[in-house]
């Protein structure tokens, strides 16, 4: 989809959402949860097929397809907490936007730990060769 | 799909705060707050399915 219907989808919504939140500040939040949800789906439609070349071409060149979907993982999670996060914290609730990002980064955190730890094992097994 | 959803849920927003005001002009609060409440419950259910369909697309695109 053209960035430009992608703008002006962002304008029309932006417009709807003041005109309504001078009466109705929690239909506000409704239109711009709808116009958030639309955006992140054209978005991520428009990539998917992205994530499955990037995928092909590593396991073509013998990178573990195992390390690149755990950074595409990665990539989803940021997506979903930011959209929580930044419209919770566009409705006034700060405190409830920061425990989303918390818990965006404790989940990026879980998922990452496996590559880590065998990381550290590959580099144990580089010393104990050398030495 | 598309700028539909939006307009709906800005329309139902619009249509519920000249519902509420109307209400209160003629002194009906309570039936005003119900309206309100009524008004965003229902677009409520509209984006529910909307998000559940986006969850379920990046579920399946990130293979989460």
């Amino acid at each position: 989809m053209s960035i430009l219907k992608i703008a002006g989808i962002a304008l029309i919504a932006t417009t709807l959402a003041l005109v309504v939140k001078r009466y109705r500040p929690e239909a506000a939040l409704q239109v711009s949860i709808a116009a958030g949800v639309l955006l992140l789906l054209i978005a991520v439609g428009s990539i998917s097929g992205l994530i499955d070349g990037v995928i092909e071409t590593a396991e073509a060149y013998g990178i573990d397809p195992e390390y690149f979907s755990v950074l595409v993982k990665t990539i989803g999670v940021a997506y979903v907490a930011q959209l929580a996060s930044v419209i919770c914290s566009d409705a006034g609730e700060n405190a409830i936007a920061s425990k989303v990002d918390l818990c965006g980064r404790l989940a990026i955190l879980v998922m990452v730990a496996p590559t880590v730890f065998k990381i550290i094992d590959m580099v144990k097994e580089l010393l104990g060769a050398a030495a | 799909m598309g700028i539909e959803v939006i307009l709906k849920v800005a329309g139902i927003g619009i249509l519920v705060a000249i519902a509420c005001q109307l209400l209160k002009q003629s002194g009906r609060d309570d039936i005003a707050m119900i309206t309100a409440i009524s008004g965003l419950v229902l677009a409520l259910m509209m984006i529910i399915s909307y998000i559940g369909s986006l969850f379920n697309t990046v579920i399946e695109i990130f293979g989460l």
